[in-house]
């Protein structure tokens, strides 16, 4: 298991807290004692860096718990506890370097150097430092934690690739909703450009018989056809402002007209009506190019 | 419905109402015009829809019970003509435009608006030359 393996010596360069001397020695001494009975000689014996390791050092863990455990390391430090704790970094136990086999930084004490320096050394694994109360980086994961890792991460897959798909559909969506609404407009292009056709022959109708209600009448109707369309040119066809401009120019003369025709009775409805049959019929005929060219064209090509 | 005599007397008393300020007709929309009267409500509004003249005056019945419709009466579409009491649809203009100019303030319209400028500029306008005598 490789953890975080680094030895934390807090032997000579920091300075030891006396009390916490005190309770090394008068914890420690007992459980060292203890320990010197109880301990197994053999691992440190058959351990290949048993040259290395410091004299008679042993180590007792106490529990797998390591927040709650310790780890007393008994023994005489005959050459002072500054050197043992060096070659505490390199000290294996069981294959594994101490503080990995612990799964935590110890805490070293040597209190009371001097005195119990050829004694005993007390590695205290911290729950302060090495084990935050908000991370556990010590226990091993077991296979429900390897379950719900991997569960975890495809969860973030699978997210990832609704999202593509989600974002490609509203992209094919938006596609869609354009041409159909360009599809719209085209169908109102068609179903009007043939009624403004039919207006422009009941102007020319009006205009042969000078009867100022059919005048009115076809006036009023090619207004009404003239404001519509004008409207699809605006919403959907930007490129044809120009015949939006000249529709609705027709559609206001028409408008004057009729108002003229109303408002004057005595006004020659014939004469009336040229000026503004002469717009509708550019009108007309604008539209009805627009309209066979919409017609004729191919799905998705332009100018086709 | 109402017979030419009826129409004429109607237009008549409406627009003689309207001119003494007794009846206030509201604007409805862009052009057109409506009050309620009595048991009728009386409309001027345009006869294509499209804020131009001819003006149509419509006479509906209004309900007083909510479970009734209001009923439509009769309508007059109005002429552009010198006015004759014989043909009531050649007053219908000019009662519209009585009624509009009265919907917007009538008489005090005038010198509301002026009153506003007075405020802004309280010196009196400039003579022109062809009002001064010499």
């Amino acid at each position: 298991m490789g953890r975080s393996a680094s030895v934390r010596t807090t032997l000579a360069p920091q300075p030891v807290l006396p009390c916490r001397s005190v309770v090394a020695v008068f914890v420690g001494l007992p459980v060292v004692v203890m320990e010197i009975i109880v301990v197994d000689q053999v691992s440190a014996r058959s351990h290949p860096l048993r040259e290395v390791p410091p004299p008679n050092v042993q180590v007792r863990p106490r529990g797998r718990a390591v927040v709650h455990g310790f780890v007393v390391l008994c023994g005489r430090a005959a050459r002072g506890s500054k050197l043992i704790a060096r070659r505490l970094a390199h000290w294996n136990w069981q294959g594994h370097t101490l503080a990995s086999a612990r799964g935590c930084r110890p805490w070293v004490f040597a209190g009371g150097r001097r005195q119990i320096a050829n004694l005993s050394l007390v590695i205290m694994p911290t729950t302060t430092e090495a084990h935050p109360w908000w991370i556990d980086w010590a226990s091993t994961p077991g296979l429900f934690d390897w379950i719900s890792l991997l569960l975890t991460v495809g969860g973030f897959v699978f997210a990832y690739f609704q999202f593509r798909k989600t974002r490609s559909a509203t992209v094919e969506a938006t596609k869609a909703l354009t041409l159909a609404q360009s599809k719209l407009s085209e169908r109102a292009v068609f179903a009007i450009a043939p009624q403004l056709s039919h207006s422009r022959e009941d102007i020319q109708l009006a205009m042969k018989s000078g009867n100022d209600r059919e005048a009115q009448r076809a006036l009023v109707r090619f207004t009404n056809l003239a404001d519509e369309i004008a409207d699809v040119l605006i919403d959907s066809f930007a490129s044809n402002v120009v015949l939006a401009g000249q529709v609705q120019a027709a559609s206001a003369r028409a408008k004057k007209v009729k108002y003229t025709i109303v408002t004057k009775p005595t006004t020659n409805v014939s004469t009336a009506l040229v000026p503004v049959y002469k717009e509708v019929d550019a009108v007309v005929m604008s539209v009805d190019k627009l309209a066979a060219g919409l017609r004729n064209k191919i799905e998705g090509a332009s100018n086709v | 419905m109402f017979s030419s005599e009826e129409w004429a007397a109607l237009v008549g008393k409406l627009r003689q109402l309207t001119q003494a300020g007794k009846i206030s007709w509201t604007a409805k929309g862009d052009s057109a015009l409506s009050v309620d009267l009595g048991s009728a409500q009386y409309r001027l509004s345009s006869r294509d829809e499209d804020d131009q003249p001819p003006w149509v005056l419509t006479v509906t019945k209004r309900s007083t019970d909510w479970t009734e419709p209001d009923r439509y009466v009769d309508s007059l579409t109005g002429i552009y003509q010198e006015e004759v009491s014989s043909i009531p649809a050649s007053l219908v203009p000019g009662l519209r435009d009585i009624a509009y100019r009265m919907s917007l303030g009538g008489p005090q319209l005038a010198s509301d608006l002026l009153s506003e400028m007075l405020e802004v500029d309280p010196t009196e306008p400039p003579k022109y030359y062809g009002d001064t005598p010499f």
